[in-house]
C-alpha cells in the first residue's frame, strides 16, 4: 500500500514508528484494552492484569473495563474501572458512550479513555505520543462518526498512529482453526500471523449481532448483516418477564443481567422444554411444573449487606420464600429473596433464533448467515460454511453453539460440511486478534495512518484508507510521482496542482497503466465536480506529457 | 432447501393437555368496539398481519427493550480536580469542542445521514462534494433552499441533470462540513496485474492420491471457485449503510406459522 511505504522510505526524516500499540476493542458493554508491542513473545508472563505495583501484563489478556458511567442510589458516580469498587448496585443507572453499537457521545468515552489511559494514576497509562492505536468499531458505521473517531483520536489525544477496523476484522488474524470442535493446531509462533483466508464471523454482543464475512482478513462489506438482538435486548426482555411476573426490577437491569448469564441457556428442543415448564390450567396443575423438569432454578437475590452477589440452585418447592419466612417467625437474615426461572431462562436467548418472538421484523441468526452467503458466490460457500466463528459475550449462553451449528447445518446445502466454532474466550477474542496483528510491525504500518499523515493529507484521505479502497502504485514510481497520485485519488486537488512540478522522471513504461489507473479509479469511483476534474484532467494530461 | 412443505396454521384451539399454540386471530372485540371509525385499518388481510394499532404496540414494546435504564437519567460527567498531569492544560481544537460538547444520539446521526446520503460524495477540508457519478441513478438532494418552510428533512428526489444540483450540494456540506456521506456504487475495481491472487496461495499440494480418486461414484463435487476478478469485485465492495445492512426478514420465516407465539402467549 503506498502511503505506508512512502513513509518507510523517508523513516530518517519522521518520527520513528510507535514501539507499543494500544489496542482497544471499544464495545457498548465492557471495552478491551491492553498492550501490545512487536518484540513481546506472546508467552510472557502470567502475572495477574490487575496488580498494583507492577505495569499490568496485558499482552495475552486485556483489561476488561466497563465502557460507562454508572450512578449508584447513593449518587456516586463510578467511571469506567472504578465500577469494580462498587459494593450497592441496587438502583445503579448507567450512561454509555457508544449507542447500538457505535461510539456516539465523545463527551463520556473521552472521560473514560483518560481514566484508564491517560491520567497520571490511570490503570493502563500510556503516552498516546509514543503510542499506536488500533481502535474497533462495529460494520456498517455511520461516516459522521467515523470522521469525529479520527479527528479525537489524533487533534485530543494525539496518537502517533492509528488503525481504526471493523471488530469482526480483527478475529481473522487469531488462529482460528484452533477454535473449532476438534482444532487443527497450524499456528507457527515464529510466523506472524497472517489472517485468516476465509472466516464466517459472528459477532453477538451487547447492541446487535453482525454477520461478517471476510477473505484473507478482509470483509466482504455487501455481505454484512446485522440482527437488532443483543445482550442488552435479552436483558431488558427478561426484565420485562420478571417485572410481570415475579419482582419489580426494571430498575435493576444490572441485577437481572447477571441473572441472566447465570441461568439462561439456548433450548435444545423448545417445544419438550415449554411442555416441561407449563402450569397446567386451574385445579389440573401439572405434576412436572414443580421442578421443571430440572428446569426450575431458584436465583438468589443479594439484598447488598450480607449478600452482595446473588447465586443460584436447583429449585426446591418446599422452600419458602421471604415473606413465609418471616410471617413464621425466621429472622430477617436468614429469610431470602428468591427469583424462580423456569421458561425464562430459554425463552428469552430463543430472541437470537426467533426475533419474531418479540415481534421483530427480522430473521434469526442462523437464516441471516444464508441471507448473507446468498451475496457471494456460490463457490465459496463451503469455505464459508467449515469456518463459521462465534464471538461476543453472547456465545457464552449455554446451548448456543449447539444449536446454531443444528440450525445452519439444516438450512445449508447437505453437501457442504458446517463447523462452528468460539475462541475459549468469546469476549476478548477480538482484542487478541488486535494484539497479534501488532506484534507485526510491518503489517500493522502498511494499515495505519501517522499522525504526519492525517495532518498532510486530512481527514478524508484518512477515512478513505481504512474504507480499505486505497490506490495500489506500482512501486518504482518515484515519491513525488506517487505523491501527486496519491492526492489525486484522495481528493486534495488544490494540493496535487501545487505539487506536479516536473512530473515523474522515471518509468516511461509505467505512466500507461498509471493513467489508466487514475481515469478509472478517480474518474468513475470518485465523483468530482466539474471544475475539479478539469483541473484533475490537466493533472493527468500533465503527467502524460511528461512521459 | 426446504422440500417444499409447508406449515399450515390451524385455527382450531386445541384443548389436548398440555400447553398448546394458539393462533391470535387479529384483534380483541372489545378495543375495536371502542373505534368504530377505524374499523379499515385494524381489519386483517391474512392471519399473519398485523394491524396497524398492534404494530405500534410492537414498536412501542421493541423501543422499550432497547433502553438503557428504565427512566430517562442524565448522569453529568463529574467536575474533575485537575492533577498536575497536564492533560489539564491542553487546548483542544475547534472542531474536537464541537464534538465533545455534541450531545446527538445515534438515531439523531442516523437521520442527519439519511438525509444528507445522496447529496455529496466527498468531504475535505475544502468543499468538495459533487452529486454521485452515475446519472441513472435518481439523485435525491436534500435542498435546503426548497419546501424549507413545511418539512425540512424531507428528501426532494430530482430528476434533474446532477450538474446543476452541484452548487446547492456543495452548500449543503459547506454549511455542514462534518456530514460525510457515502461514496457512489463505484465500477467493479480492475484486477491489478502484480496484486497477489487470493485463496490460491496454499503452499500444501492437498492430500496424497487414492485410487479410489477417479471412481464416478466417489467423486465429491464442489461448486468452481470464483475467478480473481470476481473476488477482487467482492472485496472492493464499498460498506452498506446502517440501513442496508439490517438483517431482513426473510419468507420463509415470514410463513411459519408458529412465529408470534410466544410473544403473544407472554403478552396476554
Amino acid at each position: 500500500m503506498a502511503p505506508a511505504s512512502r513513509r518507510s522510505a523517508a523513516k530518517p526524516a519522521g518520527p520513528a514508528p510507535p514501539t507499543r500499540t494500544l489496542i482497544i476493542d471499544n464495545g457498548a458493554y465492557t471495552l478491551k484494552a491492553g498492550f501490545s508491542s512487536p518484540s513481546s513473545s506472546s508467552s510472557a508472563t502470567s502475572t495477574e492484569p490487575h496488580s498494583s505495583d507492577s505495569p499490568p501484563d496485558v499482552e495475552s489478556k486485556p483489561s476488561i473495563i466497563p465502557n460507562c458511567l454508572a450512578r449508584d442510589r447513593e449518587k456516586t458516580v463510578y467511571i469506567g474501572s472504578q465500577l469494580s469498587k462498587c459494593r450497592d448496585f441496587g438502583e445503579i443507572v448507567f450512561r454509555r458512550p457508544v449507542d447500538k453499537g457505535y461510539l456516539v457521545n465523545w463527551e463520556a468515552e473521552k472521560e473514560i479513555w483518560e481514566h484508564e489511559f491517560f491520567d497520571k494514576k490511570a490503570p493502563l497509562h500510556c503516552d498516546p505520543t509514543e503510542t499506536g492505536l488500533i481502535l474497533t468499531e462495529a460494520p456498517n458505521a455511520l461516516p459522521q462518526l467515523q470522521t469525529n473517531c479520527d479527528q479525537m483520536v489524533f487533534e485530543e489525544f494525539g496518537f502517533a498512529s492509528y488503525y481504526r477496523c471493523t471488530a469482526p476484522t480483527l478475529n481473522a488474524y487469531n488462529d482460528i482453526q484452533t477454535m473449532f470442535p476438534i482444532p487443527i493446531p497450524t499456528r507457527n509462533m515464529a510466523k506472524p500471523q497472517l489472517p485468516a483466508e476465509i472466516l464466517l464471523l459472528i459477532d453477538s454482543g451487547y447492541s446487535h449481532t453482525t454477520i461478517t464475512p471476510l477473505l484473507e482478513g478482509r470483509p466482504i462489506q455487501s455481505a454484512v448483516r446485522r440482527l437488532d438482538v443483543g445482550g442488552k435486548l435479552l436483558t431488558n426482555y427478561l426484565t420485562r418477564l420478571l417485572s410481570l411476573r415475579q419482582y419489580d426490577m426494571r430498575n435493576d437491569t444490572y441485577l437481572v443481567n447477571e441473572v441472566k448469564e447465570a441461568c439462561c441457556y439456548v433450548s435444545r428442543d423448545l417445544k419438550a422444554d415449554m411442555e416441561r415448564t407449563w402450569k397446567g390450567p386451574k385445579g389440573d396443575r401439572r405434576e412436572i411444573y414443580a421442578t421443571g423438569g430440572g428446569i426450575a432454578k431458584d436465583y438468589i437475590l443479594p439484598d447488598y449487606h450480607n449478600r452482595s452477589k446473588g447465586y443460584v440452585r436447583d429449585h426446591e418447592p418446599a422452600a419458602a420464600g421471604k415473606l413465609k419466612n418471616l410471617t413464621t417467625g425466621k429472622s430477617a437474615e436468614a429469610a431470602e429473596d428468591i427469583l424462580t426461572l423456569r421458561n425464562e431462562r430459554f425463552t428469552v436467548p430463543e430472541i437470537l433464533f426467533n426475533p419474531t418472538d418479540i415481534g421483530m421484523k427480522q430473521s434469526g441468526i442462523p437464516r441471516l448467515v444464508m441471507e448473507s452467503l446468498s451475496c457471494i458466490p456460490f463457490g465459496l460457500w463451503p469455505g464459508f460454511l467449515a469456518n463459521i466463528l462465534v464471538v461476543g459475550g453472547n456465545a457464552n449462553i449455554e446451548g448456543f453453539m449447539f444449536r446454531l451449528e443444528m440450525e445452519i447445518r439444516a438450512l445449508a446445502p447437505a453437501e457442504c460440511i458446517v463447523r462452528v466454532g468460539k475462541p475459549a474466550d468469546p469476549i476478548i477474542s477480538t482484542w487478541q486478534g488486535g494484539a497479534a496483528l501488532a506484534k507485526d510491525a510491518n503489517a500493522l504500518s502498511k494499515l495505519s495512518v501517522t499522525k504526519q499523515e492525517y495532518e498532510e493529507h486530512g481527514a478524508a484521505w484518512v477515512a478513505r484508507k481504512f474504507d480499505g479502497r486505497t490506490l495500489e502504485l506500482p512501486t518504482t514510481l518515484c515519491s513525488k510521482y506517487r505523491w501527486t497520485l496519491e492526492v489525486l485519488a484522495y481528493g486534495d486537488i488544490g494540493a496535487a496542482s501545487r505539487a506536479i512540478g516536473p512530473g515523474c522522471p522515471y518509468c516511461p513504461r509505467l505512466h500507461e497503466s498509471v493513467f489508466r489507473m487514475i481515469n478509472q479509479r478517480v474518474f468513475r469511483d470518485y465523483a468530482w465536480p466539474p471544475w475539479a476534474v478539469n483541473d484533475a484532467w490537466t493533472v493527468g494530461s500533465v503527467i502524460t506529457d511528461k512521459h | 432447501m426446504d422440500f417444499g412443505v409447508i406449515e399450515v396454521a390451524n385455527s382450531r384451539a386445541n384443548a389436548a393437555p398440555g400447553w398448546a399454540y394458539v393462533p391470535d386471530v387479529g384483534v380483541k372485540n372489545s378495543l375495536t368496539a371502542l373505534h368504530p371509525r377505524k374499523r379499515a385499518r385494524n381489519q386483517l388481510a391474512t392471519l399473519h398481519d398485523t394491524t396497524a394499532k398492534q404494530d405500534a404496540k410492537i414498536l412501542r414494546g421493541l423501543a422499550e427493550l432497547d433502553r438503557e435504564n428504565h427512566k430517562d437519567v442524565s448522569i453529568p460527567i463529574p467536575a474533575k480536580q485537575r492533577d498536575s498531569g497536564g492533560r489539564g492544560a491542553h487546548k483542544s481544537t475547534p472542531a474536537v469542542r464541537k464534538i465533545i460538547s455534541s450531545q446527538k444520539t445515534f438515531a439523531n446521526h442516523l437521520d442527519d445521514f439519511q438525509v444528507l446520503k445522496p447529496s455529496a460524495t466527498t468531504t475535505t477540508s475544502q468543499p468538495v462534494s459533487a452529486p454521485p457519478s452515475t446519472p441513472a441513478a435518481a439523485t435525491v438532494t436534500a435542498t435546503p433552499n426548497s419546501k424549507r418552510s413545511h418539512k425540512k428533512k424531507e428528501p426532494v428526489v430530482s430528476k434533474s441533470t446532477p450538474l446543476r444540483k452541484v452548487s446547492t450540494a456543495s452548500k449543503t456540506s459547506a454549511s455542514t462540513p462534518a456530514a460525510e456521506p457515502i461514496k457512489a456504487e463505484p465500477p467493479p475495481d480492475v484486477a491489478m496485474t502484480d496484486a497477489p491472487p487470493i485463496l490460491s496461495s496454499s503452499s500444501d499440494s492437498g492430500p496424497a492420491p487414492h485410487p479410489g480418486d477417479s471412481d464416478q461414484l466417489l467423486v465429491s463435487r464442489i461448486p468452481a471457485m470464483p475467478s480473481q476478478a470476481e473476488i477482487e469485485q467482492l472485496l472492493a465492495a464499498p460498506p452498506l449503510s446502517y440501513t442496508e445492512a439490517k438483517g431482513p426478514w426473510t419468507d420463509q420465516d415470514k410463513s411459519k406459522p408458529d412465529q408470534d407465539i410466544l410473544f403473544l402467549a407472554l403478552e396476554s
